[in-house]
């Protein structure tokens, strides 16, 4: 049976609500292009409470030039650039410079719906997870992804309030794998191509985040893994 | 069981990629690695021009150079057919193969940091089917099988003016060639 | 060893903050669709979806290639893992495999390219009536919802219409021909003259052929400016493979020394572009003066070749053969006359006249090359006319047709197996009666010489904007036009015209005056990119299945390989929304659903009876199949099962020899003409032809003689001199022919990373000319005409002919706003919209200047990382 062992439990319950924070606030930026709303908030501090900037220089950097983007960001004149800047690196129509989907970084020829994005689709289903447009959008867009860490880090959430610790240890070894065999290995290619590409330092600070966290998370799910140890 | 290999009528072949594309496809290769390759030749003065094309994949030589300097033993001569394979785990991307082959054939695969190179499709060939370029081939022009009964269907390896001297590595392909790619 | 349990204390978080984020994940309501992130499977239905298996399924292959082969998907709950060619029967000479081409084997790299037109989307400055029209092709783009984007589109044509009627509407689909129609863009593109000819000189006698197999007993095959082993991707270089090891002689004519003529000619015959028809005077000139021609033959079978075998009513004087002997005009064509226009040598003329005349059986076929030419009916003529000199017809091993799609190079005969129709009742567009509509619209050219037919040439379109107004047929004079809409939502994503059809700049000039431009597509492709909204259409391989013919051989019966990738609805389903927005019933414009539609080409699938002399059903359906598909019809007895067919994914008919399949194109006319009269006025084939002269008159472009005749054509090979006496050349000294280029399907493929390493698309000069330049193997060159400016690599070859260059159709513009210059090489930048015969664009008679480009050299195209699908 796995016990915890010299941690304090609300630690830990703080480490997983950020973890999760963290992720959500991931998804909406990535999932699709910006809401009005979101910007708002993000603006107003939202982003002032992403965690580990100390920690990681990826994550300072990019909290940096995001408040640097906002110091002279007005919500009405200037959130179309910033859409456009999302449409354009991500949606299209054209050619695109920062394709988000995994698999335009894995196989030769930047292909969508491939043998990767299948590899994606079962680590989902294992979880009793589907994209909710299944088929018609590609399994591994990076906001799925995304949401798929969001969504199991909610759930460790809960087992630790049901102080069920095997299925702690479950999910977490879960994360740990989709972070090595899937987020990890591309991100480092795509923040690359935002870099390159963006117009807004809104989404290059972004990439930075996007970075410096999932780095940085691995460290966390390792130490969480650790510590669940007997 | 015998030596395995290659037959390629040249005369017929179209220069059209068909193959290559096979190759590049199954192999999973990108822009700039080609296991099989199409080249092409040309000479004279308008109009008297001629012109052919030579698709070449591994040669699978009976004295491969690239397995005899391979330092890992990644590639090796296979004992049932002698096709020259290549156990991608334990290459080191040292790059000995694309040295030692007088063919140029072994490709660096740079997202890898390792080599690679034509197998013949020996999974394919465990399975009793063709290598995909044989079968993507719009003229036929090329044949894969017992370089034996290869031999005695279209004779011996004609001595090319753009290809090294066969006695190097003693490639196992047969070319019906056109006259003016002979020495 | 940090200790991010402790650190992360330091982080706080207000929870009120965290939880005050709305669930809704996405921006405005609109956008979200389908719906963004993750939900929730149960077990069991997670369970089911994970043990999905691989399924080998039939991938079609759709494009306008003249091809269409097999080509095999291993799909994975709709991702493909693997692909496969043909292998559902052995492979031989008589029954080849239908091999699919290193085009189709590419073709999922467009299916799944990220590229892909994801969902609709609406040009940022475009507001209804046009917004800021200047910004069409360099503007940016919103996404927008299925919803707004239909309602928009609705409502613009609605307004274009009740505001300015229908002829203020450029284009035709089932559902616009509901609508009241729109104009009509008619001409001719692939077949370039060929049309009208083959239909008023020979009753389209001579665009059919004899049989595959019968090829093999020519002695002698002469291709003229056809090149199958890069046009006729298929089984076409193969099968002629099989005539040449069957004893044929191969002679081939063209500018070129192309790969097909490395691969099978036995001889090659050098002709400049646009000259075609005074080597071939040249040929007839010594066939005449050496009595070498078949008199019997032209006297029984053809009128218009001497003074005594006149038709009805002509002018004896406009015989071919005085025209020939210049008895009227005191210019014999000799070979030497011919010689100094086409380049070849005048004793190969005379030799080469000489083999054809003498040399039966012979098969005399030409390709659509040399007739995409000014006034190429000229060429037609000729072709024609030398070949029936001849005698070459109706007889095993014998022809002289005009064969040359690659369902139709090097096969001909009967239709071993055909598809059905879909049973949808045809929507005639009430402007334009006699169009075809379509991908390939104005393909078969239309009769523009009915009255109630609206539209313009293809080359006139342009100046139909621009100046609004445009060359009425029959006499009609010019006829104002005020077009305020290109409506381009059709069926299927073809008709890439922007980029496709002569004098690209002058399109984009046009395409920024109208009010509103509305594509449909599946990648922003030329025309799409100059377009206020683009609708994202599904591909075939999103498709509920369809049948498709390539050769007449066999038929593909191609399945849904994967669900439509993101928003990506069919054109069918567009047009039905559409119609709802318009007041029009969209069961009346399609009765039948779209399963009903395959399900019935399936059903009405025939194919030939053993004995070759009529059809019976090809497939056998059950009232089972009937219940499973829920689709309407009647159980039958065919060959094949339904769920077979469509398992094998292709029907092919062997053939052997002796088979009952032979067919002698022209038997029954050359054993009794009077019996059997052709299709034409004087029942016979028509070398003097004054059918022909009136139907080009009515079209009101150009005018031709009843009789070949050469004139130098504009922007041939006279007009690269500017004193044609001193042959001195003048501003545009080189001749451009534009060939099909192996990288492509026109301009499909064109984004694909494999192809374009494969193909570099390389602009081909003879090395002599070359380094004349300065130039070196590889230089950037900037090539000019007078409609625009290009670079490209440059290739210097021998394989050339001297004062001709080389360069493929088909590439994606791409034009640099700061220079003007188009990077990617596309032919129509170069090629002007001149008028000519009955639409005909004359792509190969163009000329144009060439030097050392000055500005930054090009990278491979292979390497264009923003150009190719990164």
């Amino acid at each position: 049976m796995v016990q915890l062992q010299e941690i304090d439990m609300s630690q830990m319950e703080h480490l997983l609500e950020l973890r999760m924070f963290s992720y959500d606030i991931l998804r909406r930026v990535f999932l699709a292009e910006p809401a009005k709303e979101f910007v708002q908030a993000l603006q107003d501090g939202l982003i002032d409470d992403f965690p580990f900037r100390e920690e990681n220089r990826e994550i300072k950097e990019g909290i940096e030039q995001i408040l640097f983007y906002f110091k002279t960001f007005n919500l009405n004149q200037d959130f179309d650039d910033l859409h456009w800047d999302y449409t354009r690196m991500f949606i299209g129509p054209g050619r695109l410079p920062a394709p988000i989907w995994e698999s335009s970084y894995t196989n030769k020829d930047g292909l969508l719906f491939q043998e990767e994005t299948l590899e994606v689709r079962r680590f989902y289903l294992k979880h009793q997870l589907i994209p909710k447009a299944y088929r018609h959008e590609a399994d591994d867009h990076l906001g799925l992804e995304l949401d798929f860490m969001y969504q199991l880090s909610n759930r460790v959430l809960d087992s630790l309030k049901e102080e069920n610790f095997a299925e702690i240890h479950e999910l977490v070894k879960s994360q740990m794998s989709f972070l090595e065999e899937h987020l990890l290995n591309w991100t480092p290619m795509f923040k690359e191509k935002v870099m390159k590409s963006s117009n807004t330092d809104f989404y290059k600070g972004m990439v930075k985040i996007l970075t410096g966290f999932l780095t940085i998370d691995k460290t966390c799910l390792q130490e969480l893994l650790d510590n669940l140890k007997q | 069981m015998g030596q395995k290999g290659f037959y390629l009528d040249s005369v017929i072949c179209t220069g059209c990629k068909a193959c290559q594309i096979a190759c590049k496809d199954k192999n999973d290769l990108k822009v700039g690695e080609l296991f099989r390759e199409v080249f092409s030749f040309e000479g004279g003065i308008f109009p008297n021009v001629w012109g052919y094309y030579l698709s070449i994949g591994c040669n699978h030589c009976a004295d491969p150079k690239c397995a005899k300097n391979c330092p890992t033993g990644a590639i090796y001569k296979r004992k049932s057919d002698g096709l020259v394979v290549q156990d991608r785990e334990k290459c080191i991307g040292c790059k000995m193969c694309m040295w030692s082959c007088p063919y140029g054939r072994p490709q660096y695969l740079e997202e890898q940091g390792k080599c690679g190179k034509c197998d013949g499709c020996a999974d394919l060939v465990d399975q009793g089917l063709n290598p995909v370029c044989v079968d993507s081939c719009p003229m036929r022009a090329i044949e894969f099988g017992d370089l034996g009964e290869l031999k005695e269907k279209y004779g011996e390896l004609p001595d090319l003016k753009v290809l090294p001297d066969k006695k190097m590595t003693n490639p196992s392909i047969i070319i019906h060639a056109k006259v003016e790619a002979l020495k | 060893m940090s200790n991010l349990l402790d650190k992360a204390m330091k982080y706080k978080l207000s929870r009120r903050k965290f939880l005050g984020l709305g669930a809704a994940v996405t921006t405005t309501a609109a956008v979200s669709g389908a719906g963004y992130g993750l939900k929730k499977l149960s077990s069991e239905a997670a369970a089911k979806e994970l043990k999905k298996e691989g399924k080998w399924v039939s991938a079609a292959c759709w494009h306008n290639c003249g091809g269409r082969c097999v080509n095999k998907a291993l799909v994975v709950d709709g991702v493909v893992v693997r692909q496969k060619t043909d292998d559902t029967h052995p492979d031989s000479p008589d029954f080849p495999q239908q091999r699919g081409c290193h085009r189709g084997r590419s073709q999922r790299h467009q299916v799944f390219g990220p590229d892909r037109l994801k969902y609709p989307m609406k040009r940022k400055h475009w507001e209804p009536g046009g917004g800021r029209k200047e910004l069409r092709g360099r503007d940016e783009w919103v996404r927008i919802s299925w919803d707004e984007a239909l309602d928009l589109v609705a409502a613009e044509l609605k307004r274009i219409k009740e505001t300015y009627g229908n002829k203020s509407i450029l284009g035709t689909s089932r559902l616009l021909n509901y609508y009241g129609g729109g104009l009509v863009r008619w001409g001719s593109s692939s077949s370039g003259a060929w049309g009208v000819p083959l239909e008023t000189m020979t009753g389209f006698f001579s665009w059919q052929a004899n049989d595959r197999l019968d090829w093999r007993n020519a002695k002698l095959i002469v291709m003229w400016g056809a090149n199958p082993a890069r046009s006729n991707l298929g089984n076409p270089t193969y099968n002629l493979l099989q005539a040449k090891k069957a004893g044929a002689k191969f002679i081939f004519v063209d500018p070129v020394v192309t790969p097909s003529v490395k691969t099978l000619a036995d001889q090659y015959i050098p002709c400049r572009p646009g000259t075609d028809t005074a080597l071939l005077l040249g040929m007839a000139y010594h066939m005449i003066v050496n009595n070498l021609h078949d008199q019997e033959f032209l006297d029984r079978y053809t009128v218009g070749f001497d003074a005594d075998h006149m038709p009805e009513g002509a002018d004896p004087k406009e015989n071919f053969k005085d025209y020939v002997l210049g008895t009227y005009d005191g210019i014999p064509k000799t070979p030497e006359w011919a010689s100094e226009i086409c380049g070849t040598d005048p004793d190969l003329i005379r030799s080469f006249a000489t083999e054809i005349a003498t040399t039966k059986p012979m098969i005399f076929t030409s390709s659509f090359a040399p007739a995409r030419t000014y006034r190429g009916q000229q060429f037609c003529q000729a072709f024609l006319t030398v070949g029936w000199m001849t005698g070459n017809v109706g007889k095993p091993g014998a022809g002289v047709w005009v064969m040359n799609y690659a369902s139709n190079q090097s096969y001909g005969g009967k239709t071993l197996v055909k598809g059905g129709s879909s049973g949808l009742p045809p929507a005639v567009n009430p402007l334009f009666p006699d169009a075809t509509y379509g991908p390939y619209d104005g393909y078969r050219w239309a009769n523009p010489t009915n009255p109630d037919a609206h539209g313009m040439a293809y080359c006139e379109t342009y100046d139909a904007i621009l100046k609004g107004e445009y060359t009425g047929t029959n006499g009609k004079g010019k006829v104002p036009c005020d077009i305020r809409l290109i409506w381009l939502v059709r069926d299927g994503s073809g008709y890439n015209f922007l980029n496709q059809s002569s004098d690209i700049n002058k399109g984009i000039e046009a395409f920024r005056k109208v009010d509103f431009v509305v594509t449909n597509d599946i990648v922003l492709s030329t025309i799409s990119k100059y377009a206020d909204i683009v609708l994202p259409t599904t591909t075939e391989w999103e498709k509920v299945g369809n049948v498709m013919q390539g050769n007449p051989e066999a038929i593909i019966v191609s399945q849904k390989v994967t669900e439509p990738l993101f928003e990506a609805k069919t054109e069918q389903e567009i047009d039905r929304e559409l119609a709802k927005r318009l007041g029009l019933d969209p069961d009346e414009i399609y009765p039948i659903s779209e399963k009903q539609q395959f399900f019935n080409k399936l059903a009405g699938a025939e194919v030939i009876t053993d004995d070759g002399e009529g059809y019976e059903p090809l497939v056998t359906i059950t009232e089972k199949d009937l219940k499973e598909w829920g689709v309407e019809g009647k159980p039958q007895k065919g060959r094949i099962g339904l769920n077979e067919l469509i398992e094998q994914g292709v029907y092919q008919v062997p053939r052997s020899p002796g088979d009952n399949f032979t067919v002698i194109q022209g038997e029954d006319f050359i054993k009794d003409p009077e019996a059997n009269p052709l299709n034409t006025a004087s029942g016979k084939l028509e070398i003097h032809c004054q059918a022909l002269s009136d139907k080009i008159a009515a079209y009101g472009l150009t005018t031709i003689p009843p009789i070949a005749k050469y004139e130098p054509p504009l922007d041939g090979y006279e007009d690269t001199f500017k004193d044609w006496e001193k042959k001195e050349k003048g501003k545009y000294p080189f001749q451009l022919v534009t060939v099909h280029y192996g990288r492509r399907s026109h301009s499909v493929f064109d984004n694909i990373p494999q192809l374009r390493e494969a193909y570099p698309q390389e602009f081909f000069m003879n090395a002599r000319d070359g380094k004349a330049l300065g130039l070196k193997d590889g230089d950037t060159v900037l090539i000019e005409s007078e409609y625009g400016k290009c670079i490209r690599p440059v290739k210097l070859t021998e394989a050339v002919m001297p004062g001709v260059v080389v360069l493929g159709e088909g590439a994606w513009v791409e034009i640099d706003e700061e220079t003007g210059i188009d990077k990617a090489g596309a032919t129509n930048i170069l090629c002007g919209a001149r008028l000519s015969g009955q639409g005909e664009e004359p792509w190969n008679t163009t000329i144009v200047r060439v030097e050392k480009y000055k500005g930054e050299p090009l990278k491979p195209d292979a390497e264009w990382e923003r150009r190719i699908i990164f």
